[in-house]
């Protein structure tokens, strides 16, 4: 975004100017993250998303599993906002609980493609050799499956389910993050304070826990913010094609599945799930490029 | 150039084999007898799973099951679907055309909008140009494609009347989905694009242009381009994969006949042979497209030639 560019290269100015005033990289990135308009919008548009999904037991006008065959595809207005689907359930209520599940499905994707990736790329970067050209090769071959790919060979495998999809999404994004922290393992692993560390005694599992790995965190907590707009994308593809989470299951792509057959009679069911889709990684992404804005002006351009 | 062309296709094969090998062993990572899966029916008897165990090689060693597997993949020979009962290679055979199609299309579409948008919000950074061209591209990268995909046939299919909802064949059938799938992948493409622009006008070969007087036209077409092209393709390269498996989607939307449709189907029934074969199919597809990103960049650049 032209503006958030310009407002890093300006700070970048400004602190260089006044090295005293934050002492602390993290600080650093806190101010040119404060400066950075897209990531106000998005961390506020997140925010009501966040508390709104929390909230959807006190929000929700209806109980989101209520059939009422009275009121079959209402289409919206003062009762039902979004409209009803063809059981006479009220959209908005199954939107604000099925977000609960879209959020966490997103969340957990990524947490699983971290617990894979991350000691893929600290090994294989710490250790190099053998160790190193292995798991590099076995990185190669889960990129060489385009896209969603492998995520259906993992489906197809499992069986579809939620869970399955989440840990599809999570085993198929995590070849970036081994990547990334290998990448970061390797420049920090000739680091005057590693060979001091070793110096002193201390053990590689400590000098990785202590040493290198706190080096990955700016990058991971980029790739990771944008990872879970990803993955809410694609859990929701997953859904939505029947392979993830199931009816009655309110999630976001499911409900687009339901809507998918009655386009024709009752719009509502696929226009407001999709907005809430988009609006929801939008604010992920606003966020996650004015993050790594401020963190790593080097991944610019790369996600 | 040639030693380069040959050493980089000695390198896709041991990729070949080892996508060969996970295509291979996802029939016997599923959890239970791959027998069962065969036989299609949860009450079978023991002397029917022995039966088909013995008809399909299963009770074989798996190094010999993987042998012949990779003897059958070189005789396209890839077994028959567990419903229709049609070979997979003529299933394959009678949707690629349809993939082919939409995927060309797309693609077509997502380079030339993707390359404009990006290059213009470059040359006009920070101007309300630059705002509107990367507003657009991320909430492209931020739009599912199956909403997007629903929202044109609501649109210009159902309310409009403009388009056939679904099916296959003419260009009326292809429009929508073309579009659905070349915006979501163009939006990607722009911002990357902006991004290597906006590096390479910033290198001081462009200043040296600039100061010796070269129209600003001819320093974007000979110094400018030329340069930001090779991280331009390997995106190109990679959106390709994305549009494989974004035209999964589109095709279920549009009920299109292609091979995202067949993969889809395959997996909700557990037709394994169709689900190894596409998947074998639609990865080597991406190595041969990798394959040819990677000599393009001898092309383009001499330095890459002699690493």
């Amino acid at each position: 975004m032209g503006s958030s560019t310009r407002a890093s290269g300006s700070t970048d100015g400004a602190v260089a100017r006044q090295p005293s005033r934050s002492r602390s990289a993290w600080l650093d990135a806190l101010t040119r993250l404060r400066r950075s308009r897209g990531a106000w919008v998005g961390a506020v548009i997140l925010g009501l998303i966040v508390l709104s999904v929390l909230g959807a037991g006190v929000l929700s006008p209806q109980d989101p599993l209520a059939v009422n065959a009275d009121v079959t595809f209402a289409p919206p207005g003062p009762k039902y906002p979004f409209g009803t689907d063809i059981l006479g359930r009220d959209i908005l209520s199954r939107m604000l609980f099925g977000g609960r599940l879209s959020l966490v499905t997103g969340v957990i994707s990524v947490s699983f493609a971290l617990l894979l990736g991350v000691p893929m790329g600290v090994l294989s970067g710490f250790y190099g050799g053998l160790t190193d050209r292995l798991i590099m090769r076995l990185v190669d071959l889960m990129l060489t499956f385009p896209g969603i790919l492998l995520a259906l060979v993992i489906v197809a495998v499992l069986g579809p389910s939620l869970m399955n999809a989440m840990i599809a999404v999570g085993v198929s994004a995590s070849p970036t993050y081994a990547r990334v922290v290998r990448a970061t393992t390797l420049a920090s692993k000739t680091e005057a304070y590693i060979e001091a560390a070793r110096a002193l005694g201390c053990s590689s599992p400590r000098i990785i826990v202590r040493h290198v790995l706190p080096n990955t965190v700016a990058p991971l907590i980029v790739l990771g913010t944008l990872g879970v707009a990803g993955a809410m994308i694609s859990a929701a593809a997953l859904s939505f094609l029947g392979l993830g989470a199931q009816p009655p299951d309110p999630e976001w792509g499911a409900l687009l599945s339901e809507g998918r057959s009655y386009l024709r009679v009752a719009w509502w069911m696929t226009v407001f799930p999709g907005l809430a889709i988009m609006v929801t990684v939008l604010a992920i992404n606003l966020l996650g490029d004015g993050l790594r804005d401020a963190l790593d002006p080097r991944l610019r351009g790369r996600t | 150039m040639l030693q380069y062309i040959v050493r980089r296709l000695l390198l896709t094969i041991p990729t070949i084999f080892a996508i060969s090998l996970v295509v291979f062993l996802m029939l016997h990572a599923v959890p239970g007898d791959p027998a069962i899966i065969f036989a299609g029916d949860k009450n079978v008897t023991p002397e029917q799973l022995a039966f088909v165990r013995r008809d399909m090689g299963l009770d074989r060693p798996i190094a010999v099951q993987y042998l012949d597997y990779v003897t059958r993949i070189f005789r396209w020979n890839l077994g028959r679907s567990l419903y229709s009962r049609i070979p997979v290679t003529m299933e394959i055979g009678n949707r690629i055309s349809s993939s082919a199609e939409l995927a060309a299309a797309a693609f077509a579409l997502a380079v030339t909008l993707g390359i404009v948008l990006g290059v213009i919000s470059a040359l006009w950074r920070s101007t309300w140009i630059d705002v509107a061209a990367m507003s657009f591209a991320i909430t492209g990268v931020s739009m599912p494609i199956f909403w997007l995909a629903q929202m044109l046939i609501f649109v210009f299919a159902i309310h409009l009347g403009w388009f056939p909802v679904t099916g296959d064949g003419g260009l009326s059938r292809l429009f929508l989905p073309a579009l659905a799938l070349g915006l979501i992948s163009s939006a990607t493409l722009a911002r990357l694009v902006r991004s290597s622009v906006l590096e390479v006008l910033a290198l001081p070969y462009v200043t040296t242009a600039r100061s010796k007087g070269l129209a600003e036209m001819k320093i974007l077409a000979r110094h400018v381009m030329k340069n930001a092209f090779i991280p331009i393709i390997t995106v190109m390269g990679l959106q390709f994969g994305t549009l494989l498996s974004g035209a999964v989607i589109t095709e279920t939307v549009f009920a299109r006949p292609g091979m995202g449709k067949l993969l889809i189907d395959a997996i909700l029934i557990k037709d394994f042979p169709v689900i190894q074969a596409v998947v074998l199919f639609v990865s080597l597809i991406y190595v041969l497209v990798n394959l040819l990103v990677d000599i393009s960049y001898g092309l383009l650049d001499p330095r890459i030639r002699f690493d």
